[in-house]
């Protein structure tokens, strides 16, 4: 089946989301759909899967115009599939029972489910994926490019027999690299049985192994043709310079600065230079051992590959996940370990968690109480000052809505992130420790939230950031470290603090 | 994933948010006093229906009883705040009730008596919250198996027969004697009511508690004393169960061993009903009280019109249906369980 997206525009209020993006989807191939945060590739896999409806543009399947009449049903009928990050599979229960919730159970006369039916298609599901587990296995004991292998082949076995197009959505981000090949395998067999196979991914690894590659900027193409002849500097420079040129909030934020928000208090930043935070050999769970030290009034970037260590040297350093060995001062003082999150805090040392939806925000309470929460006491009988507060930090952020009684889980990823980033600030921090801060955020709240950053960073605070968009670390960060196999394994500084530098080391 | 995430800002025209929808509807100010305004319904309606509504010693007997109910569902607001469940309460209530009848047995000291309910209260109130914070037993079963074992403790100290002699009278005049026609006993429930509200809403402790309730890891990562703050809403929970037990000793003057487990379900529902009224979407202590008050005049009033005595669970569980539904956007949010 091919498939021929054409001059796509779609529009939410304000927000143009696809600004006139085309797509052409041809059989056995693989077709890489890149882009920055917010240059509208989930936008485009949801007009494909029938979830939105283009403003104008034409959806095509093999020459018939569909496009009046598209929608998730249709796209179903027509043998669209998608594969999203997160594989939908019961943990707790075997594999055989998470294919069944896929291809149903199959039953036996009077109504009692084949159990050695459902094995035997289940063994055969696994021989196609080529993963050696037996169908009584626990779907939890599978590794995660197991998972993400099965996903995709549940998903071409799900209703039906009738799979005409493959949709990966960011299904290969949460594999470390080594472990990316049986996926890949996996989906170029389904490509070479003639299915075409529509890949969302921000790997560059990927973008040479696909057969086509789209890179969108602003809900525009502005890069397609055979990998072979895409260059991968082309595309990373559009990745990077995609949003940021188009900050346009940022003017209409209100001028506040960070003393503001301080209410007249001093911040605890010191003098630029000094070394605040040291840690030597912090080793977590799953071992690593961590050494690096972070200076007064520097942004310091830490990218590597997924599983590498790089997503647990936030949640060490403050407290959020248990340390087991190492050690760790700030400002020369001994902190113990391993470290409450309270004892960070009390040390100065403040976080802004990766896991947005289960670790950033209250989501039932109020935007004020988001941004006052964790010093409630510094407002006790002092609702003036708590309101100058609340205030300070949603005119500093440009927090939308505007109404600190607002419920915090009702705001868009990106207010939410700018809350949580400003109660943080509000707090003083002596070390800032921000994880993937910008994952999901649009890039006027993105542009917004590095100002704040970098305002953060000449009043003395020391910043450590992680990213899993690694082009965005260049403009902002004065060194970046690798993290590789629980260990910092290089430092970059200066002129090898390039976009093409980091985006090489972090796949 | 909202759209915002995913599309660039084209200019900066603030996205509006849905917080400011409906700002500006006719009712928006009646929200969150839907329950007072039929409450005042209820009022002017039996008022007009029976003479005997609006006298003093009907009002007064109706809020003279509901102290007990009013105790224990701020009892039950704690765990619910934090997100938890305590179904030990009401066989609680009844093991406190009986464990002071028994000790008024063997001690004259009136105050002893009254004291040894909210202090065994608060005992139990540790071990349902060490059980689920230390030993990390989902609440709704560690709380309910503490309740069924509480069940066999109070038969076993009573052996089966109501207690009715010795209870002191300093206990027993907390239903009969006041001030300003009142009893103490309502005077008491006031005034833990108002503690109640000003430590939930005004102190950093309060807010701390719904903190947890809407993320415990979250308030965690913050800097919250969770675990602490999680075993004291339970020790507090206790505490109020052992006020309660002293009301029902006033009120019955005895220990029946089969008292306590009927009261479970009316404490939960007011409230749930109570998160309709004051802070919608959220346990709250004025609308809990309310939410009694409602509940209370409502059976008040039908009875006095000569309704049959099943019609008050029938009621009961209408209004809370009702309320609930009238205040569906905010109480959607209410994690329950």
């Amino acid at each position: 089946m091919s498939v021929e997206l054409t001059d796509l525009r779609i529009r939410f209020g304000s927000l143009v989301a696809l600004d006139g993006a085309s797509l052409q989807l041809r059989d056995g191939e693989v077709h890489a759909l890149l882009g920055a945060n917010g240059s509208g590739k989930s936008t485009m896999v949801k007009v494909l899967t029938g979830v939105y409806t283009p403003d104008s543009g034409r959806i095509a399947i093999d020459g018939t115009v569909v496009t009046a009449g598209w929608s998730p049903a249709a796209a179903t009928a027509a043998g669209v599939r998608v594969v999203h990050q997160e594989a939908p599979l019961l943990d707790s229960m075997s594999i055989a029972e998470s294919v069944a919730l896929f291809t149903g159970y199959p039953r036996r006369r009077g109504g009692s489910i084949a159990w050695r039916q459902l094995r035997a298609t289940t063994a055969e599901v696994l021989e196609r994926c080529r993963i050696a587990r037996r169908p009584s296995d626990l779907t939890g004991a599978l590794s995660g490019a197991e998972r993400a292998t099965l996903a995709v082949e549940l998903a071409t076995r799900s209703g039906g027999d009738g799979l005409r197009l493959l949709v990966l959505d960011e299904a290969t981000a949460a594999l470390p690299e080594g472990e990316a090949a049986l996926f890949l395998e996996h989906v170029r067999r389904i490509a070479d049985a003639g299915v075409p196979v529509l890949m969302v991914t921000h790997r560059l690894a990927e973008l040479t192994w696909a057969d086509q590659v789209t890179v969108l900027s602003d809900g525009a193409v502005a890069l397609s043709g055979p990998s072979d002849q895409v260059g991968v500097p082309e595309a990373v420079e559009i990745m990077r310079s995609g949003g940021i040129a188009h900050a346009g909030g940022a003017e209409t934020r209100t001028s506040g600065t960070l003393g503001r928000l301080w209410q007249g208090e001093a911040g605890r930043g010191s003098g630029s230079g000094a070394v605040v935070l040291r840690a030597e050999g912090v080793t977590g769970e799953r071992g690593g051992s961590l050494t690096l030290e972070l200076r007064a009034g520097e942004i310091v970037g830490a990218i590597g590959p997924r599983g590498g260590g790089v997503e647990a040297l936030p949640r060490l350093l403050s407290g959020a996940a248990a340390a087991t060995g190492g050690r760790l001062a700030v400002r020369g003082r001994e902190l113990p370990l391993p470290l409450r999150p309270r004892q960070a805090i009390a040390a100065g040392i403040l976080h802004l968690p990766a896991d947005r939806l289960h670790e950033g925000g209250l989501p039932s309470l109020p935007v004020s109480e988001n941004i006052t929460l964790p010093d409630a006491r510094r407002f006790w009988h002092r609702r003036g000052r708590e309101r100058d507060a609340v205030r300070g930090v949603i005119d500093y952020l440009d927090v939308r809505p505007r109404d600190p009684h607002a419920v915090f889980g009702r705001l868009s990823g990106g207010n939410q992130q700018k809350a949580i980033l400003g109660r943080l600030l509000r707090m003083q921090p002596t070390v800032l420790i921000l994880a993937d801060p910008t994952y999901g955020v649009d890039p006027a709240a993105r542009e917004i939230m590095f100002d704040a950053i970098r305002e953060a960073r000449d009043t003395g605070i020391a910043v450590l950031v992680t990213s899993t968009e690694p082009e965005q670390l260049s403009g902002l960060c004065d060194r970046v470290l690798l993290i590789e196999d629980g260990v910092v394994a290089e430092e970059l500084t200066d002129s090898d603090l390039t976009v093409e530098s980091l985006l090489a080391r972090a796949v | 994933m909202s759209a915002t995430d995913t599309a660039r800002r084209t200019d900066g025209k603030p996205v509006p948010g849905r917080s400011d929808a409906g700002r500006s509807h006719p009712l928006a100010l009646a929200r969150g006093y839907e329950t007072v305004g039929i409450l005042a319904v209820l009022v002017v309606v039996f008022a007009l229906a029976t003479s005997k509504f609006l006298t003093q010693q009907n009002l007064v007997n109706v809020v003279s009883v509901q102290t007990i109910t009013a105790v224990m569902t701020l009892a039950v607001l704690f765990p619910l705040i934090i997100g938890e469940f305590d179904l030990s309460v009401g066989y609680q209530i009844g093991f406190l009730a009986m464990f002071e009848a028994e000790i008024a047995q063997h001690v004259s000291n009136p105050a002893v008596v009254m004291l040894a309910g909210p202090v065994v209260g608060a005992l139990v109130g540790l071990v349902n919250g060490m059980l689920t914070v230390v030993a990390k037993i989902s609440s709704f079963i560690a709380t309910l198996g503490v309740g069924i074992l509480l069940s066999g403790a109070t038969q076993g100290i009573s052996h089966g027969q109501v207690i009715y002699t010795h209870i002191p009278t300093a206990i027993t005049n907390l239903s009969r004697t006041g001030f300003a026609s009142l009893p103490m006993s309502v005077w008491l429930t006031l005034l833990i009511g108002v503690i109640l509200f000003y430590v939930l809403e005004h102190t950093p402790v309060g807010r701390f508690w719904y903190a947890i309730g809407s993320s415990q890891r979250v308030a965690y990562l913050a800097g919250v004393r969770t675990n602490t703050l999680r075993v004291l809403a339970f020790v507090l929970s206790g505490v109020l169960v052992g006020v309660a037990a002293n009301f029902s000793l006033a009120q019955a003057g005895s220990a029946n061993p089969g008292y306590g487990p009927d009261l479970l379900l009316p404490a939960y529902a007011a409230a749930f009903l109570g998160v309709s009224t004051y802070r919608p979407g959220y346990y709250n202590v004025a609308g809990s009280l309310i939410a009694i008050l409602l509940l209370a005049i409502g059976f008040n009033g039908l009875s006095l019109l000569g309704v049959p005595f099943w019609v008050q669970p029938i009621f009961n569980g209408a209004a809370l249906l009702v309320a609930v539904l009238v205040a569906r956007q905010e109480t959607r949010q209410v994690r329950v369980g």
